[in-house]
């Protein structure tokens, strides 16, 4: 059966602009539709779909950390990530996981913050992980140098975060009994309202 | 089977349940009979390695099991990949199985598409984006064994979709109407004819309004989609984003008046578009669907 190949060579085309028109595993009339693929609108329009898929659901995860990075970092790692980890799941919390901690290893020259910003969202990642296994997620800790809400207004404002107040604090966050975040931090007893993602794509 | 000027009661009005609509649906549920809900977001499917494989969001199906005790559900699948080549998903069907005990489907669907595929080191992974079929003999012989199986483990009509092909493949066996006519005849299924699918076929080139209906069988339309769209770097999407552009409610209005087994006219919106939609014009939609289900069968 060559309809497994062309499909497999189709999204190869589609997802990595690999093409697939000499395999040997395909018919001819396959490799002749591939080949006529190659500058198709069509497969651009595709590709920018996918590639919308992959991206806002990391954002969504991941909005504050990211941000911190800026466009032209978080596309690089994006890509190398994704050379390396392809999607297996409509559910992208294990995969978030996974890129958050191909950051904490790949990113250097940390931006300032970046470390406590990035380990905050993946405790909201465990948390959210732990709750879809159908465990009670542990609490999770996260350590700042800076004022939390402070720090994390500075970065959806998009201002400078070395004007941001310094200060020792741990957050605690867990999950309430309706499965909320609740974020508090520790010794104040303070609840911090945890920022939001972006919006999803549709590709249905 | 509903005759030419018969008025049809059993035509439903459904929206597409979103988390960012909840509260817009519990609020105006008097503009709904049904909720369609895209199963697959209602649970957690952590892969074959993982025991359990698939955990329910619990919060979201209280709310749909609460909703059925007043009004029907059905299933909107996207998970099921009936395209797939390299394999069948067993247990996406049982999955949807384990649901439908739960939620008493009136009906389910899902896409003629593919989103699953192997890599050539025999990985399996998801595109996230609906693929279209190559509509061959090859394709249909599969496909449509895979629709029978389908009915086979779900005692529910079964309706396929109509996809956006924003790819074409040069020198197919059939165009898409008639693929899906074979497909309904030879499976068994029924069809949920996305016009807003149809629509960005249109705008970008890639179909004909006239050619396409003339060539469906609109007896099997057991559902219609409706949705709007936007335009990208010249490719009009189906992205869901808002109000039903003009063409598509005056192609609806011959199109639903010709189905004579239609049972529901459902709008798609996604959440993230829901502010800057806003209720008073997805209310005035649902409203506008309703007089829409309302309209006496013509003859064909």
């Amino acid at each position: 059966m060559t309809l497994a190949a062309f499909q497999s060579a189709l999204a190869e085309l589609v997802a990595e602009a690999r093409d697939g028109s000499g395999r040997d595993d395909l018919a001819a009339v396959e490799r002749q539709r591939l080949a006529a693929l190659a500058d198709d609108r069509g497969v651009a329009t595709m590709r920018m779909l996918y590639m919308s898929w992959r991206l806002t659901k990391v954002l969504s995860l991941l909005p504050l950390s990211l941000r911190v990075l800026g466009d032209e970092r978080t596309a690089a790692l994006l890509r190398a990530f994704w050379a390396i980890r392809k999607a297996t799941s409509l559910h992208f919390v294990e995969e978030c996981l996974e890129f958050a901690a191909f950051l904490h290893a790949r990113v250097q020259d940390k931006p300032q913050h970046f470390a406590a910003i990035l380990d905050f969202e993946t405790a909201r990642l465990q948390l959210r992980m732990q709750q879809s296994l159908g465990l009670r997620p542990a609490a999770q800790r996260v350590v700042f140098d800076a004022e939390p809400a402070a720090l994390f207004a500075a970065v959806q404002d998009g201002s400078d975060l070395s004007s941001v107040p310094p200060c020792d604090a741990v957050l605690r966050g867990e999950l309430d009994a309706d499965g909320r975040e609740r974020w508090t931090i520790e010794g104040g007893g303070s609840v911090l309202e945890a920022p939001s993602g972006t919006a999803t794509s549709a590709a249905y | 089977m509903a005759g030419a000027g018969a008025r049809r009661d059993a035509v439903g009005v459904g929206l597409t349940y979103q988390r960012e609509l909840h509260d817009f649906i519990v609020a105006r549920c008097d503009l709904l009979d049904y909720l369609e809900v895209v199963p697959d977001t209602g649970w957690t499917d952590h892969g074959p390695a993982r025991t359990p494989r698939y955990v329910d969001d619990a919060a979201a199906l209280a709310f749909f099991r609460a909703f059925r005790r007043e009004r029907p559900i059905v299933a909107h699948s996207i998970g099921l990949s009936i395209g797939s080549a390299h394999r069948f998903r067993d247990e996406h069907i049982d999955q949807i199985a384990r649901w439908d005990a739960m939620l008493d489907f009136a009906w389910h669907s899902d896409h003629l598409a593919f989103n699953l595929v192997r890599d050539v080191g025999g990985h399996e992974y998801l595109l996230g984006v609906p693929f279209s079929v190559a509509r061959d003999d090859e394709a249909l012989d599969m496909i449509a064994a895979r629709v029978a199986a389908v009915r086979r483990r779900i005692a529910r009509p079964f309706l396929l979709e109509n996809n956006v092909n924003y790819i074409g493949f040069a020198g197919e066996a059939f165009d898409e109407p008639r693929f899906l006519n074979e497909l309904c005849a030879r499976g068994g299924c029924g069809l949920l004819l996305d016009l807003h699918n149809v629509y960005v076929d249109v705008r970008n080139g890639a179909a004909d309004w006239d050619a396409y209906l003339s060539a469906l069988d609109l007896r099997n339309v057991a559902e219609i989609h409706l949705a709007g769209g936007l335009t990208h770097d010249g490719v009009y999407l189906d992205a869901h984003s808002g109000a039903v552009p003009d063409d598509v409610w005056a192609i609806a209005a011959q199109v639903v008046a010709r189905c004579p087994n239609l049972r529901g006219i459902t709008f798609e919106l996604l959440g993230s578009w829901y502010k800057r939609m806003g209720p008073d014009l997805l209310a005035a939609t649902l409203e506008r669907m309703r007089a829409l289900a309302a309209a006496p069968m013509v003859a064909t």
